[in-house]
């Protein structure tokens, strides 16, 4: 205490060791507990039956999971920022069936459908993020607000009939394969590591954070709230697009109700993987697990001959829990 | 007027907190039909007093007695019932409701105890109101009222709780002039029906207007009572102040330079009224004023954080009209804080983005992070402050009060500023840390930069400032050089001259 | 005096009367001028029935809408609350009063079920909300392996499509909710209970009330009121499907909204009937003038999105006004 109160021993001379802190091993298992999670329902599964791991159903598993993960990573960045996108479904939806459009009612290149989907989805991102920072709406409110405009864009754009038959060549981002590996597998490997390297090597990712954090903190440090919050909701509305466009290179069609199905899990995916929904917490890697674990869980359901059409009982049951223990976990802290 | 037994008597009551005695055997009491006005500087413990009166703070010692019962078990619940009633500075309304739905929100009068009883409601509302001289239709939905008026159906709301005791906790500091004579002929017909009042000021004019009797305290400790009529509001003053400053300060006064932060005619929302300031290089300016004066509400215009207009406002020698927090970092103004846990800190994030964030588009002008730039930057404010523990990774949220202030102080520094902003930079961390601020804060300034230092501790004001202003409702009231005693300042600060 | 004659007329235009009637009046001018159908007896009556569902839903969104709640899984739990309901006329062969009641408890489970997410689980309502919506679809489709459940008692019928006293039964119904749902906010305390808790709860629970409590039945009272439609609905089909309510909640949401803004602690019974009338005659009027239904969702959506932003911006508005005459 003396020494403190000297004013030239307070001098920033004296040499302060950082230290290191060894994570305790509650917090080593906390943070492999959804791995842990993950190969224990793999475990569990294949026992009860053997097909789980063959090399055909697991690469099956992976090329179903991709737009899965896609999306759900767009969920993830909104919210870290303490947000949320009800619209990503039907932005889905919206952004295939632009593809759609493009590849069979224009003489445009294959690659142009693509640009035009990812376009489409930014745009819709743009208009929710506007609601959100500049109209104050609550991000409930304006997404699922823009969640029926994109719907009604989707019918309005299809028309009567649906779209299907594409060129191969945009097939092949669905079907093909690279090296042996799904065209669906490289693709979200490279969004996973741009969105991993945006996240933690930006500084646009790290203000994402800070506003979800605290964003009276993040105003009062000079970081410009609405301009992050749009540039947010743009990015996950073109993950969105490119979970989109997957998928529907996949199906080698399009309908108006493609997309509906993602939202539920794209919720429960980003929470179930340590992204909480108050905000500034979370990122890529637990996403990927949290939407593989929603992936094997329907999965596992289809091989062990449950009707898929209690698929939505389950997942609505995923989301209520998940969120449930994220909301445990917060008040722990 | 006064009955023989006090309607409240609390005694000896002591109430500590880990490392403060809030509350030094303090005694306190209150006759049925009187105004007993509480004062004494901020810290001194009179909302611990009153929260331990509305039973939200349990007492460590003492008694408290009601109508002379002794009462053994005292809580929320059992003050209410026993007539004590706090009206809120935030109030507890419901804004798009009638005035008789908020007053018996919760005790509805019923029709075969299924339906309200709306005639009876508003007959009985009306009738209180009436009691107390406000002149309101009980129909009218809240949000139409004015804010004294919100307080009066406040005070309603409490007497129809069948409230005996009731404190007016700085009940005069949003209100109009107009507004607070409505306020005092209130507090008069409640004086009538034999209602006690604690009334919490800060105004020394109110308390010659309305006070029977005043309770001077301070530093948790209970100075004196007396009657209002045998005491002049300089005696009060001196016993609010009563201790030398014997606290050391490292402040090394040295030559201001140039002016950094020019500020004229500014307003902004309701309580910055009309300031006018200037901060030179090499300074430390104190920007002192009682609590609601717009010491806070200054600060967060000058940086952008709320709406302001200013006749002119010059900052390191470029005038600009419109200010942003993100302008202000860009050009080198920081501001650190009042309330830290809301603007200040990242709890959830660990130290190192904490101390990185403000300075993040200065180091990283291109957007792109290098991680090691960035732990080297937040490495070295951990060694200028001291930050205990030196761990980078530690979440802010599980630091201590004075770890968190320093980590706060820290991320603004990296961002270079030249002119800082601080307010109250020692509230709520311990000794040690303090003289350490103090010291950041003295260097700082002799190397050339320009600091305005908001504080509420006179010591601080005192101690560390080489020039000090005094707000005074929205208003610079003056200004005084080092060296002026506290007395003065005080008085200057109250409006009294 | 002209000031105050102008603040009146303000108050009036803006505030007493909820927004929405004002597009309402100018929607149905420009409907009944573009198409002479529009405004003829058939066509009211034909709204009438088609939208005593919608109207119904409305009025239990808007309760929860006033807790400053969103409700998301009306109409999946509408479709279980049918499934249930000729499910147990069909294969129990319970008497329709019976079955009736049992669709009611079904919504009225369902809705509790919301309550306790948000309340005891700490889940925000829209999330809590959807999960329901997801469990109750997903039984709705497993427990007949997601077929319709037809070949319903004749006597069912009368519920949806006969008349007493020359009044369809469905606007029976609505009259019916309607009184009950005013009734609950206006008269009774459970009503100030409601608006206290979305116009502040700390308030609520400060004058020692279990917020807790009233914000659980808020919820219930909004699946009472989907079992309630589901009962109009079925009958009216003669069948139940699976997934029949799904996007009701949006239209149901929608009118609730622009019938009191999404603002907690706002909101009339009136309101949720007059926006829940604003999207059936929008539907209705879209219809009339021919415009291909694949087109008006998109329409649909849009002038929604637009007449939330619109309402916003007067709320914010009004409230800016008030604060400024204060001033003075």
């Amino acid at each position: 205490m003396n020494k403190k109160n000297n004013l030239a021993e307070t001098e920033m001379t004296e040499d302060v060791q950082l230290i290191h802190e060894k994570p305790s091993i509650g917090k080593i298992l906390s943070r492999f507990s959804r791995l842990g999670a993950l190969l224990l329902l793999c475990i569990g599964i294949s026992l009860l039956n053997q097909n789980f791991l063959k090399v055909s159903n697991l690469i099956n598993v992976f090329r179903q999971a991709a737009p899965q993960i896609v999306i759900s990573l767009g969920m993830t960045i909104v919210f870290l920022t303490g947000g949320i996108d009800l619209s990503l479904g039907s932005v889905v939806t919206m952004t295939s069936v632009v593809s759609g459009y493009v590849l069979t009612q224009t003489e445009l290149p294959w690659w142009f459908a693509i640009i035009a989907a990812i376009g489409a989805g930014a745009l819709s991102g743009f208009v929710t993020g506007q609601l959100i920072a500049i109209v104050k709406l609550p991000s409930a409110v304006a997404s699922y607000g823009m969640l029926w405009v994109g719907r009604g864009l989707a019918f309005a754009i299809m028309g009567a009939s649906p779209f299907f038959s594409f060129p191969d060549s945009f097939r092949y981002l669905g079907r093909g394969y690279l090296l042996g590996i799904p065209m669906p597998i490289w693709i979200v490997a490279i969004i996973a590591l741009i969105m991993g390297w945006f996240l933690k090597y930006t500084t646009l990712g790290r203000s994402l954070y800070a506003i979800g954090a605290n964003p009276h903190a993040a105003r009062a440090s000079g970081i410009k709230l609405s301009r992050t919050l749009v540039s947010a909701y743009i990015i996950s509305g073109m993950l969105a697009a490119i979970g989109g466009i997957i998928l529907a290179a996949r199906l080698n069609a399009v309908d108006q109700d493609m997309g509906a199905s993602f939202l539920l899990p794209a919720i429960a995916s980003p929470v179930m993987g340590g992204t909480s929904m108050a905000g500034g917490q979370g990122g890529v890697a637990g996403t990927i697990i949290g939407s593989l674990i929603m992936i094997i869980v329907t999965n596992g359901m289809n091989l062990l001959g449950i009707n898929s059409l209690w698929q939505q009982l389950v997942t609505g049951i995923v989301v209520v829990l998940s969120v449930w223990l994220d909301v445990i976990m917060r008040k722990r802290n | 007027m006064k009955g023989n037994t006090p309607l409240l008597e609390m005694k000896e009551i002591s109430k500590s907190f880990p490392g403060v005695k809030a509350l030094d055997h303090v005694s306190f009491d209150l006759f049925p039909g009187e105004v007993h006005v509480l004062v004494g500087e901020n810290g001194a413990g009179k909302s611990t007093l009153m929260k331990v009166l509305a039973g939200a703070y349990p007492k460590d010692e003492g008694e408290i007695f009601i109508n002379g019962e002794t009462q053994s078990r005292w809580s929320p619940t059992a003050a209410r019932a026993q007539g004590v009633a706090m009206v809120y500075q935030e109030f507890t309304l419901l804004p798009f409701r009638s005035v008789a739905e908020n007053i018996f929100l919760g005790r509805e009068k019923t029709l075969a105890g299924l339906f309200l009883d709306k005639a009876s409601m508003h007959q009985e509302a009306g009738k209180i109101l009436k009691s107390i001289g406000v002149d309101v239709d009980p129909r009218v939905s809240v949000l139409e009222l004015g804010v004294a008026e919100q307080q009066m159906v406040e005070i309603a709301k409490a007497l129809a709780m069948d409230a005996r005791i009731l404190v007016l906790d700085e009940p005069t500091s949003a209100l109009s002039l107009r507004e607070i004579e409505q306020l005092f002929s209130t507090v008069a017909k409640l004086k009538k029906n034999g209602v006690g009042i604690i009334y919490i000021s800060h105004r020394m004019e109110e308390l010659k207007q309305i006070g029977d009797r005043v309770t001077v305290m301070r530093d948790g400790q209970l100075i004196g009572t007396r009657e209002v009529a045998d005491i002049t509001i300089d005696e009060v003053i001196t016993m609010m102040i009563g201790r030398e400053i014997n606290e050391l300060f490292p402040r090394h006064h040295c030559q201001p330079g140039e002016v950094a932060l020019s500020v004229k005619g500014m307003k902004s929302g309701k309580k910055v009224k009309n300031v006018n300031l200037e901060v030179h290089f090499g300074e430390i300016v104190g920007l002192s004023g009682l609590v609601g004066s717009g010491r806070t509400e200054t600060a967060r215009a000058i940086f952008g954080l709320d709406h302001m207009t200013a006749d002119d406002l010059e900052i390191l020698g470029k005038k600009y009209k419109h200010i942003d927090p993100s302008l202000a970092v860009d050009i080198g103004v920081g501001l650190i804080p009042e309330d830290r846990r809301r603007d200040g800190l990242f709890p959830i994030l660990s130290m190192e983005k904490n101390l990185v964030m403000v300075c993040l588009r200065k180091i990283f002008p291109n957007g792109v992070m290098k991680p090691s730039v960035e732990k080297k930057t937040a490495t070295e404010y951990v060694k200028k402050f001291d930050i205990q523990p030196p761990a980078l990774d530690r979440i802010v949220h599980h630091l201590s009060g004075g770890n968190q202030q320093k980590v706060v102080i820290g991320k603004w520094l990296a961002a270079k500023p030249r002119v800082i902003i601080i307010d109250e930079p020692t509230r709520g961390i311990d000794v040690g840390a303090k003289s350490e601020v103090h010291s950041f804060m003295d260097r700082l300034a002799n190397s050339g930069h320009a600091i305005l230092m908001i504080s509420s501790e006179m010591p601080e004001i005192l101690g560390m400032s080489d020039r000090i202003y005094v707000m005074h409702e929205g208003k610079v009231a003056g200004e005084f050089p080092r060296g002026t005693d506290s007395e003065e300042i005080l008085r200057c600060a109250m409006g009294v001259n | 005096m002209k000031a105050n004659n102008g603040k009146q007329l303000r108050q009036f235009i803006l505030e007493k009367v909820p927004t929405v009637t004002w597009i309402l009046i100018v929607m149905m001018i420009y409907f009944s001028a573009s198409n002479s159908n529009f405004l003829t007896f058939a066509n009211a009556a034909n709204l009438c029935r088609q939208g005593a569902i919608l109207l119904i839903l409305c009025l239990g969104v808007i309760v929860v809408k006033i807790t400053g709640g969103i409700e998301l899984s009306n109409g999946a739990v509408m479709s279980l609350c049918g499934m249930v309901l000729a499910w147990v006329m069909v294969n129990m062969n319970m008497p329709p009063y019976l079955a009736i009641i049992i669709s009611m408890l079904v919504g009225i489970l369902f809705g509790t079920l919301n309550g306790i997410f948000v309340t005891f689980m700490g889940i925000p309502s829209f999330v809590a909300t959807l999960g329901t919506q997801g469990i109750a679809v997903g039984l709705a489709l497993g427990m007949n392996n997601g077929n319709v459940i037809g070949g319903l008692p004749e006597k069912f019928s009368i519920i949806g499509n006969d008349n007493f006293l020359n009044i369809p039964i469905p606007l029976w119904a609505i009259i019916l909710v309607f009184i009950l749902t005013s009734v609950l906010l206006n008269k009774t305390p459970f009503g100030v209970y409601v608006y206290a808790l979305g116009g502040n709860e700390e308030a609520l629970k400060l004058s020692g009330k279990p917020a807790w409590l009233y914000k659980v039945l808020a919820y219930s009272y909004s699946g009472l009121t989907a079992g309630i439609a589901a009962c109009i609905l079925t009958s009216r089909n003669m069948a139940a499907q699976p997934t029949v309510g799904l996007g009701m909640e949006f239209e149901a949401f929608a009118g609730a909204v622009l019938g009191g803004s999404y603002i907690a602690g706002k909101g009339t019974a009136m309101g949720g009937v007059l926006g829940g009338i604003f999207i059936l005659i929008l539907r209705n009027g879209l219809n009339i003038l021919g415009i291909p239904t694949y087109l008006q969702l998109a329409i649909f959506g849009t002038v929604l999105i637009t007449a939330i932003v619109l309402s916003t911006l007067v709320e914010r508005r009004v409230q800016k006004m008030r604060d400024e005459e204060r001033e003075e």
